[in-house]
């Protein structure tokens, strides 16, 4: 837990930098600082390893004012990944990622176990460990950059603009790993960007910023795209708000509807009234066993509904997958729908425009 | 007119291999001496910036004054002593040593500084373990230049009765033989060549990380 208590940041030149700021980051979790360039988001963040010094107010970390302790101890408990990561050029990977261990005095046979198994972690082979910074790619660095932010076990991890110059595939890779290895860790993570849809992916909360140091609104990423909070958010989120806001709902959230299913062998009159249940002129095609084998016209059914007259479906979705991935599927769709299926493959039913205009009201 | 006596170095063996060696210990002596000094210096300008200019100004005015006029106003101090002959040597190494060690501090690349500070090196461990090694080769190219440069004002030190090889050039001139000239040229010429060479190596050796890696530290002087 981070507690900002009416901070105040003035500099040396006159500038505010932070104009009193209250802000509870909650511990174990991803808090985002995200706002444009020059609102103080950044400075906010080196307030908390005391990079930077307040000028009024305190910053409380795990129940101690940060001043009370003395700034290079402090540091050491806190992990820190900066866009250009700072490697040290003149050591290897390996000696990059065991600074704060040594610094920390750690003997050799615990440092060299803790090295191997965060290159691991970061999902970097053993053999990168004896390279220098130089000889690395840049998603790889970034990846050091983690690892040696990770070494010593700090219940904290700054992060600023972390993924930022890399390029967008590994970007989202990095991204990725960040969630899984949070997922495993559950650290304190403040992470400062300027990217809303990094924020989003991100964070368990986003602190929307704006200068000097102004908070917008705080919330879930849920919360901030439901109900921004005033004008400036709304255009900070920017376009696509009601999509940002399907990509973070997963389709389990959707009560499954059975649609105009009909099992094969299905009487004529029985398909009919399925169809007109869900008002629509064609039924969904189940086996027996509530496989699904497709779908055909009302007009085309017999007597009674067969297999070989069922047309498939291209797309299908899970429930794990997001409505945006649903949408998609929609729009692509003939009949403006999404087939639901569980993971070992039956029939649960089909997703509409309607279900997902519900979910954002 | 000037006479190449062939036999004069078989004959001078002793005095030519002293005079290399005394060569040898002024140049080292006066680039010791010359570091020992600069980089507290050169710490003490980091530490207090508004130094920086006031101490590059001082070293760089020492540096302009002539060498002969420099030896011989040291003369009416130190008298004709090897004292003097340091003195002076080691004031033009100054300007060179303190401008390429403050250049290699300050080549640090800032985002390397940042996050070593907020990892939670102190002050003394920054300077050590990041800021020095860092620095380095940038540093070493300095001593390099200084060396060879050392090499070269020995020579002149001749004219107070030091000298080294520069002794050889006196012999040449006063009796007009060319032998002594051109070995005392080659030598010197030689000495120098060796230095630049096993510093380079030297350099190479304590800093492997920087091979291939596009120069980040700046000009070397």
């Amino acid at each position: 837990m981070i507690t900002f208590e009416g901070v105040t940041k003035r500099f040396a030149d006159g500038t505010v930098g932070i104009e009193h700021l209250d802000l509870a980051l909650p511990g174990g979790e991803i808090t985002v600082l995200v706002g444009p360039s020059g609102c103080g988001k950044t400075t906010a963040m080196r307030l908390v390893n005391r990079m930077i010094e307040p000028s009024g107010g305190r910053i409380v970390l795990g129940g101690t004012d940060v001043r009370d302790v003395p700034p290079a101890a402090l540091r050491r408990g806190i992990g820190y990944v900066i866009q250009q990561i700072g490697l040290f050029p003149h050591r290897t990977t390996a000696q990059n990622i065991a600074t704060v261990p040594e610094l920390d005095g750690w003997d050799r046979a615990r440092v060299r176990a803790r090295v191997a198994e965060l290159l691991e972690l970061v999902g970097l082979p053993p053999d990168v460990g004896q390279r220098y910074p130089h000889q690395l790619s840049g998603g790889q660095r970034q990846r050091v950059g983690v690892a040696r932010a990770l070494a010593a076990d700090p219940p904290v991890l700054l992060m600023d603009e972390p993924f930022g110059a890399v390029d967008p595939v590994v970007r989202a890779q990095l991204q990725d790993e960040l969630r899984r290895i949070q997922a495993a860790m559950r650290k304190t993570i403040v992470f400062v960007t300027h990217d809303v849809d990094e924020a989003i992916l991100l964070g368990d909360r986003i602190a929307v910023m704006s200068a000097p140091g102004r908070v917008e609104q705080f919330g879930t990423p849920a919360e901030i795209l439901a109900a921004p909070a005033n004008d400036f958010v709304t255009r900070f989120l920017g376009a696509e708000r009601g999509l940002k806001r399907l990509a973070l709902i997963p389709v389990a959230d959707i009560a499954a509807d059975q649609g105009p299913a009909v099992t094969v062998g299905a009487r004529r009159d029985e398909a009919a009234a399925a169809a007109a249940a869900a008002n629509t002129d064609w039924v969904v095609v189940l086996s027996p066993d509530r496989r699904l084998l497709g779908w055909t016209w009302l007009d085309d059914v017999g007597p009674t509904v067969e297999a070989a007259g069922a047309q498939p479906f291209r797309l299908s979705i899970q429930a794990h997958e997001s409505l945006r991935a649903a949408l998609d599927q929609m729009v692509s769709s003939q009949h403006g729908i999404c087939v639901r299926l569980g993971p070992d493959g039956t029939y649960e039913g089909i997703l509409t425009l309607e279900h997902l205009a519900a979910q954002l009201t | 007119m000037t006479r190449f006596p062939p036999d004069w170095l078989a004959r001078n063996r002793d005095l030519v291999l002293a005079q290399l060696r005394e060569h040898l210990e002024l140049t080292l002596l006066t680039v010791l001496i010359a570091v020992a000094i600069t980089i507290p210096l050169a710490l003490l300008a980091r530490r207090l910036p508004r130094l920086r200019t006031p101490l590059l100004a001082l070293t760089g005015t020492l540096y302009t004054i002539p060498s002969l006029a420099l030896f011989v106003l040291l003369v009416a101090v130190t008298g004709l002593s090897r004292t003097t002959a340091l003195i002076g040597l080691v004031a033009y190494s100054l300007l060179i040593l303190l401008r390429n060690i403050l250049v290699a501090l300050e080549g640090v690349p800032a985002e390397v500084r940042d996050a070593a500070v907020a990892m939670g090196h102190t002050p003394r461990q920054l300077l050590w373990r990041v800021e020095a090694p860092l620095a380095l080769p940038v540093a070493l190219a300095g001593v390099r230049l200084a060396t060879v440069s050392t090499i070269g004002l020995v020579t002149v030190t001749a004219l107070i009765g030091y000298g080294g090889l520069g002794r050889l050039f006196l012999i040449g001139f006063q009796r007009r033989n060319g032998t002594a000239l051109l070995t005392g040229f080659a030598l010197s010429l030689l000495l120098a060549v060796a230095a630049d060479l096993a510093l380079a190596r030297l350099e190479r050796r304590l800093t492997p990380w920087a091979e291939a890696a596009p120069a980040r530290t700046g000009g070397a002087t």
